[in-house]
């Protein structure tokens, strides 16, 4: 085996590298630990779903609840002028 | 279309399928990435479960344009970092307790100790040998096959300081394994006609 060199590579080398035995990673863990993210994953979603279901029942009816009212009385202080004092100050 | 942006797409949007594709692609790669770096199996699982934990926490941010490749190995490095700067204060005690201790500090890597042959074994011994900055971009280019310009990335260096730092690893793990290749040759010699 000889190692090829250049400037941006060592062919020998780095075939003898990628050729390197790899470990296998215990496979009860591997297991625990992609059930672990499924439930994490899970877990992130029905949040999402709660939050949406928030803004969609309570957060957005609010909202537009809100605006309605002072749209409305705006209009009726434009409708009614503003209320005139009796008597009157100096 | 990048492979990965759909993946990254499926992600963020929860898709168990597309974390099963993900888990399936690197879940051993960066396991063995970080078995190397710090030689020790308990702390890689450790580290590589940390990994995964953090793809979920994160998925729904991550960038349309993520490679997820950089992306876990880099979480995966930073990992191994802040490991490494945790045990640091235990660590600076380590010397004095080992002039105590009969068997010595130097363990073979769990790669060395079932190693096929003699000579991965001593590959091997080489990589854990060279200092953590050579001994990265080594296993993240030649073992793991990443790209130059995503081993920068990885390693928060630039492609030009990457280079160097390859060309500066390869040199150090030759020194290391030339009389190695040697004598395979001499053997290979005598047995090829």
């Amino acid at each position: 085996m000889t190692f090829r060199r250049s400037e941006n590579s060592d062919d020998g080398l780095d075939g003898v590298l990628s050729g390197l035995p790899s470990m296998a990673p215990d496979p009860a863990r591997t297991e625990r630990v992609r059930a672990r993210c499924h439930a994490r994953l899970a877990g992130r979603l029905a949040r999402d779903r709660r939050r949406r279901l928030v803004w969609k029942q309570v957060v957005a009816p609010a909202l537009v609840g809100s605006f309605c009212v002072v749209y409305f009385a705006l209009m009726l202080f434009n409708a009614f002028g503003a209320p005139t004092r009796v008597g009157g100050g100096l | 279309m990048d492979p990965d942006s759909d993946l990254v797409e499926r992600l963020k949007a929860g898709d168990p399928a597309a974390f099963d594709a993900v888990y399936a692609a690197y879940h051993a790669r960066l396991f063995n990435f970080l078995v190397r770096l710090s030689r020790n199996r308990q702390v890689a699982e450790d580290l590589v479960e940390e990994t995964w934990v953090r793809l979920v926490s994160r998925a729904g941010r991550l960038r349309p344009d993520t490679q997820l490749a950089a992306w876990l190995f880099t979480v995966a490095r930073n990992l191994y970092l802040s490991y490494c700067r945790s045990r640091l204060v235990e660590e600076s005690h380590v010397p004095a307790l080992m002039g105590l201790w009969p068997a010595g500090a130097s363990r073979p890597s769990p790669f060395e100790a079932t190693a096929a042959s003699e000579f991965e074994r001593r590959i091997e011994a080489g990589l854990a040998a060279l200092p953590l900055p050579y001994r990265e971009v080594l296993i993240l280019v030649g073992v793991e096959g990443l790209r130059p310009a995503e081993a920068a990335g990885v390693c928060g260096i630039s492609p030009e300081a990457l280079r160097q730092r390859l060309s500066r690893a390869r040199a150090l793990l030759r020194q290391q394994l030339e009389p190695e290749v040697e004598v395979r040759q001499a053997v290979l010699g005598e047995v090829t006609p």
